[in-house]
């Protein structure tokens, strides 16, 4: 018998039923719609959230002293070989890139009225402003714009208002060097910033690298070397080869790479977490509604039993009527993935473009430094999940129904 | 006769376990079927009619004794090979219709022939030939639902016949058609006995088929009682 015949029985079997045909059908449109743009706004959102944070210091990866993750002080640094800036130069996909030295140190306005421990960070600035979402996020002042300012100094919103400085104030640094001697300075407050963190706007003071080296007897060192590509996933593409060059021309000093995962675990145990618990729901999604299509399936079988024993008496063999069967429940999924495919990518395409306001959300996505619209992302994952485990289930449906069939016996005059 | 028969009973026995005592539904039955010849099995209710169909056409197997067609054992057929011997070289009219209800009725007839694999093109022009001869020309593309019991028989026949089966095999054809109807139908089985040379086994109760039939057969606890072809 030829599979078109097969195809064509199948087809008309399905309507047979209209209103449970078209029931079974919407069930899984609806839940295809809804999950393949949930995972596209789940995704965009992880991927916002990555790039915001991460762009904020961080970076997509840095190259450290391997003790500086444990104990993050001067000790714990690297000199900066001369090839580096040629070999960094070099990585197409390497978008910005920075050497970065940090220490603790107290603040105090010149009156000498409040003080406050900080974390310096020495910063190199041309490089820096691509590097980190921190120099747009200047509210005060400007992010070192100003040359002929002698030593400019750099202060979170909330660091500045406590210790009662505006622009242009002086302020005294008191830290300890490379080789325990006590460093002294007086900088001028050049800018504050804001990030919506109040830890970092309270903790965080930056000031130019060479002032840093210089201050702090660190000449020529660095503690991080920080890292930036276009998106993401690309940094992990050019890891290897770039580290293992760093790596050669540092020989013998020990050096580390550290990826986002490794730099922010809270971010990435935080997004393993959500993605754990919004698959359990979406499994519990899918798993109702295909139990919807084997429950379809199921009365077929019941409730046609004599028909396929009156098909198998005239000729068909049990294989091709499972394959008729089989075909049925397959033209059932593919209609519904298909209208809630199309469905679920076209609300997802048209949020790519307008982008989404959660209202009630900002709170929350704040923690993570991000602030404003999310915009979904398609991906593989997103448009292809759902169709997967329609295919498979429907495989695995496959194989009950021919065996649920193999058996069958011919349709005789007693039957009927 | 001095041909081969093309089904040939030899021994033939089914028997069925009903509780703690066996029924012989069909006992040591023998029977000899020639090409042309139109036949009805006739007898009481339980006699075994349907349970010589069944074995005959291949939808049930015996328990001992052999059923030969065209001088091949069935028995050394497996079961999807017999599924084909069914498709290919046997026509079955059922008492109720049983045709398929998605299908039209010209879809119906032309479905055998597609499942045997021809043209779907040349399965729909012939189907459409037999349609017009069982006179049902003008309902081509009616639904089984919108035929009366009549109708749907005819298409039923039609089904069994397109494909040109040695043997059609029909278990009380007439049983839900009035008289009337019953007449015409036995009328059309007669002449496509007679022009196509179709083999016709029907098993039946009603009279006007038995009268009408050429060689009449009775049977009785699974034993044939009587037999036309056998008296004369
Ligand atoms: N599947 C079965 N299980 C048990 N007994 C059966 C089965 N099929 C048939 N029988 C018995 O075998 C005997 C013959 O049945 P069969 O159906 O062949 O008779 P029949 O001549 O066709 O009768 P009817 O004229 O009523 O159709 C009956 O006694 C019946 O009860
Ligand atoms: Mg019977």
């Amino acid at each position: 018998m030829k599979r078109s015949n097969i195809k064509q029985l199948a087809w008309r079997n399905l309507w047979r039923h209209k209103t449970r045909s078209w029931l079974t059908v919407s069930a899984i449109a609806i839940t295809t719609l809804l999950l393949v743009f949930m995972l596209s706004f789940q995704f965009g959102t992880y991927e916002t959230m990555k790039e915001q944070n991460l762009s904020l210091l961080s970076g997509f990866a840095q190259v450290q002293n391997p003790d500086f993750k444990e104990q993050p002080n001067l000790e714990h640094g690297f000199k900066i070989p001369g090839e580096w800036p040629q070999i960094l130069n070099r990585q197409k996909m390497l978008a910005a890139y920075g050497f970065r030295a940090q220490t603790f140190a107290i603040l105090s306005n010149l009156p000498d009225t409040r003080n406050r421990a900080v974390q310096i960070i020495g910063v190199q600035v041309d490089k820096e402003k691509l590097l980190s979402s921190l120099s747009q996020k200047v509210t005060r002042g400007d992010y070192f714009a100003d040359q002929s300012v002698k030593m400019p100094i750099v202060l979170g919103k909330q660091l500045a208002d406590y210790l009662e400085l505006k622009i242009g104030d002086q302020l005294q640094l008191l830290g300890q060097d490379a080789y325990g001697s006590l460093a002294v300075e007086l900088f001028t407050l050049v800018g504050t910033f804001d990030l919506n963190i109040p830890e970092l706007n309270q903790q965080l003071a930056q000031i130019r690298l060479s002032d840093f080296q210089q201050l702090f007897a660190y000449q020529n060192q660095a503690q991080q070397l920080v890292m930036k590509s276009d998106k993401l996933p690309q940094m992990d593409l050019f890891a290897k080869t770039l580290f293992a060059q760093l790596q050669q021309t540092n020989y013998p000093e020990n050096l580390l790479w550290r990826d986002w995962k490794d730099l922010q675990p809270a971010l990435y145990q935080a997004i393993q977490m959500d993605i754990a618990s919004a698959f359990l729901w979406y499994s519990a999604l899918l798993l109702i509604v295909i139990l919807i299509v084997v429950n379809t399936l199921y009365m077929s079988l019941l409730e046609r039993h004599n028909e396929f024993a009156l098909l198998h008496a005239l000729g068909m063999q049990p294989n091709q009527i499972s394959r008729m069967l089989a075909l049925e429940t397959l033209f059932l999924i593919l209609l519904g993935l298909l209208l809630g495919w199309l469905g679920g990518v076209a609300i997802s395409a048209y949020f790519i473009q307008v982008g989404i306001n959660l209202p009630g959300m900002e709170e929350m996505y704040a923690q993570f430094g991000i602030s404003g619209t999310l915009y979904p992302q398609l991906s593989g994952l997103s448009m292809g999940f759902v169709p997967a485990v329609f295919v498979m289930a429907w495989m695995a449906m496959s194989v009950v129904i021919r065996f649920k069939l193999s058996g069958i016996r011919p349709l005789t005059g007693r039957q009927l | 006769m001095h041909y081969a028969p093309v089904i040939e009973c030899q021994q033939v026995c089914k028997t069925f376990a009903d509780g703690d005592s066996v029924i012989k539904a069909v006992d040591q039955l023998d029977l000899q079927v020639f090409s042309g010849e139109f036949i009805c099995l006739y007898g009481a209710s339980g006699s075994g009619k349907t349970t010589l169909l069944n074995m005959i056409g291949g939808l049930d197997r015996p328990c001992s004794g052999e059923v030969f067609l065209d001088k091949h054992p069935l028995s050394h057929y497996s079961d999807d090979a017999l599924t084909d011997v069914r498709l290919r070289k046997i026509g079955f009219i059922f008492q109720s219709y049983n045709l398929i209800p998605v299908f039209t009725a010209l879809e119906n007839v032309a479905f055998i022939m597609q499942m045997q694999g021809v043209d779907s093109k040349m399965a729909l022009s012939k189907s459409q030939a037999i349609l017009q001869k069982v006179g049902l020309g003008e309902m081509l593309n009616r639904r089984p639902s919108e035929l009366s019991g009549g109708q749907q028989q005819r298409v039923a026949i039609a089904r069994a016949i397109v494909a040109e089966p040695k043997i059609v095999l029909a278990d009380e054809p007439t049983a839900n058609l009035d008289s009337k109807n019953s007449e015409q139908l036995l009328e059309l089985m007669h002449e496509l006995n007679r022009d196509l040379g179709m083999t016709f086994i029907i098993s039946s109760h009603d009279p006007q088929v038995i009268e009408a039939a050429e060689r009449r057969i009775e049977l009785a606890d699974g034993k044939i009682i009587h037999d036309d072809s056998i008296q004369n």
